[in-house]
């Protein structure tokens, strides 16, 4: 089938879309078949994409099987001339027909349904094939070129900034006025959402350079501060396609461990210096990034369950209190307790080295209760030793590691008798 | 092979020391070292009393959980909790270098185990051909007997469960008193 084009999935085994283009329906187990009703080679049973540019099938990559065996294409929907939905009402087997421009009088590929999208994919099909979005122009906010006196100087400055200003408005209210319309916009407002947040980390560059050259006034924190919680705002609205219950059916867990893969893959670093996150953190942070079709937290916990058997890069670990975390593969328990080892070996004195779970939060962006269980892991290995205070536990180097003990032990010599004092 | 802490650098500059620890490896270290300044401890208040007192006035070694100076430690703020005294004494009495005498509450402490006091005593039995005579606890501890030997000051209720261990050894035959400890006969085969 020469139309469809090999195509890449991401990481954890989603369709990895190009910039502008935006998911708009999704099927479960879609075969695709010649004008022959024959199934295509190795074709039956797979993923199924609508985008406002292409049509992607493939088959989700199985944890164990060989990476080459799962593949994946993508159809252009410029090819498409045109596209009929067929159901018969003695097999259940609905069925979408697609006529390319070699042979307009019959139909070269058909996508054959199991599960019951059919209706709701052609439809969206139809839409996507309508608005023609890889004909769009890409900008949204033209610049001007050329001079203009209506721009110099600083009234032209603040005229242009209003102007800009408008704009935004404008396309925020257009996008949020109308669902149909924000399927469009989705891709450009995340764009400006970019946009904000790389002239912010410019901002921030410039600031922290002038900050380093001056003194440092206590205003620029303050901004800068405000400037971070702004930047971890937008870096957060980087989700345009969410899986939803009813793009994927039976298969709503399994795409959803793939997003939070794919989701993690990108953020965790910045939320976790120690590569794993609480479960109930990783569900504030995951539905803010969704904004809407939130996700219960059963949802959460389902996916993460699954996240090991498909094979992807995170593995839900539950510790002895019955706190969940969600930790990347790749992060050992050793690995963080080296780390609480090598804090504690910075103190001077080994004697009285000591680390809590609140001053391990603030080193390594952890959550209180993340941090306690992870200090606690370490205790269990024998990296360190608990002292209880009434203010809470202390952690120490584990300096009994090196005491030898003796079955039989030799007689105590008594010390000399110390001068007295 | 990095080298330990001694057990007295512990006790003077670790306050992680005064918390039972939860690790179970790491626990039997802990109360090991805490056995070894107990023991220490009590061998050096004999000594001071042999040497001050005189062999006859060696009063027993007692142990009080609650009152023993050597849990706390006030220049580092921490003083051994519950359950660490309670494990300490528990060791010391599986190691045969205790027993209890208010149970819970105090110890008597054996800085020798009976087993190494019934090897001493047999031994001396063996040198000085003194089976076949029956003597009293007493006359181990304190009579001309044993004077300036190791045997003397020892405690009496230690001196009998060393006997008791040369019981069940054949070696000899324990007569108990109704009236003290120190009127318990023995006689060595």
């Amino acid at each position: 089938m020469e139309q469809l084009v090999p195509a890449q999935l991401t990481s954890a085994g989603r369709a990895a879309l190009e910039e502008d283009e935006t998911q708009v329906a999704t099927a479960t187990r879609v075969s695709l078949c010649d004008r022959n009703k024959k199934l295509l080679h190795e074709c039956k049973e797979g993923m199924l994409a609508v985008t406002t540019h292409h049509v992607w099938w493939w088959t989700p990559p199985q944890p164990g099987r060989n990476p080459d065996e799962a593949h994946a294409m993508k159809l252009p929907l410029q090819r498409i001339l045109k596209a009929e939905a067929h159901s018969s009402l003695f097999r259940r087997e609905p069925r979408i027909d697609l006529f390319f421009a070699s042979d307009p009088s019959a139909p070269l590929l058909r996508f054959v349904f199991r599960d019951n999208k059919c209706a709701e994919v052609f439809e969206r099909l139809q839409t996507s094939l309508a608005r023609k979005n890889w004909e769009k122009p890409k900008q949204v906010v033209k610049r001007e070129s050329g001079f203009n006196t209506q721009f110099a100087g600083v009234g032209g400055v603040m005229r242009r900034q209003q102007q800009e200003r408008e704009q935004t408005a404008n396309l925020t209210t257009e996008a949020f006025s109308d669902l149909k319309q924000l399927l469009d916009s989705a891709s450009e407002i995340v764009k400006l959402a970019d946009r904000f947040s790389s002239a912010i980390s410019q901002n921030q560059a410039k600031a922290q350079a002038a900050a380093a050259a001056a003194a440092g006034g206590s205003s620029e924190t303050v901004e800068r501060k405000q400037e971070d919680d702004f930047f971890a705002l937008l870096n957060d609205m980087g989700i345009a396609n969410p899986a939803t219950k009813r793009a994927c059916g039976s298969r709503y867990h399994e795409e959803l461990a793939r997003e939070l893969a794919d989701f993690l893959a990108k953020h965790l670093k910045r939320h976790s210096a120690t590569g794993a996150i609480a479960l109930t953190d990783l569900y504030c942070l995951v539905n803010r990034a969704r904004g809407t079709e939130l996700i219960s937290p059963n949802d959460l916990y389902q996916a993460c369950i699954l996240m090991k058997p498909l094979g992807l890069n995170f593995v839900l670990k539950t510790f002895e209190s019955g706190v969940s975390v969600l930790q990347s593969i790749s992060l050992n328990d050793d690995t963080v307790s080296s780390r609480f080892v090598e804090l504690l070996r910075d103190q001077n004195d080994p004697f009285t080295a000591r680390i809590n779970a609140v001053s391990v939060a603030s080193a390594f962006s952890l959550s209180l209760q993340l941090a306690l269980e992870q200090l606690k892991t370490a205790e269990k290995l024998g990296y360190l030793c608990r002292d209880e205070t009434a203010q809470g536990v202390d952690f120490y180097l584990n300096l009994f590691e090196h005491v030898q003990i003796y079955d039989e032990e030799a007689p105590p010599v008594p010390p000399p008798v110390p001068p007295s004092h | 092979m990095e080298k330990a802490p001694t057990e007295a650098e512990f006790h003077a500059k670790f306050k992680a020391f005064y918390t039972l620890q939860d690790n179970e490896a790491t626990r039997l270290k802990q109360v090991r070292l805490w056995r070894r300044l107990v023991l220490e401890d009590f061998a050096r208040q004999q000594q001071q009393q042999q040497r001050s007192q005189g062999a006859d006035a060696a009063g027993p070694s007692v142990l009080s959980l609650d009152s023993f100076p050597l849990f706390t430690n006030a220049k580092l703020d921490r003083a051994l909790d519950a359950a660490g005294r309670k494990a300490v004494a528990d060791d010391l009495v599986a190691s045969g270098h205790g027993q209890w005498h208010d149970a819970g509450k105090t110890l008597y402490v054996f800085v020798k185990t009976p087993s190494e006091w019934a090897s001493i005593i047999y031994d001396f039995v063996q040198q000085n051909g003194l089976g076949g005579t029956i003597y009293t606890v007493y006359e181990l501890h304190s009579g001309d007997l044993t004077r300036n030997t190791p045997i003397q000051g020892i405690e009496p209720a230690l001196c009998i469960q060393a006997l008791e261990i040369l019981e069940n050894q054949n070696k000899a035959e324990v007569y108990p008193s109704d009236e003290s400890l120190d009127e318990t006969g023995v006689k060595f085969i």
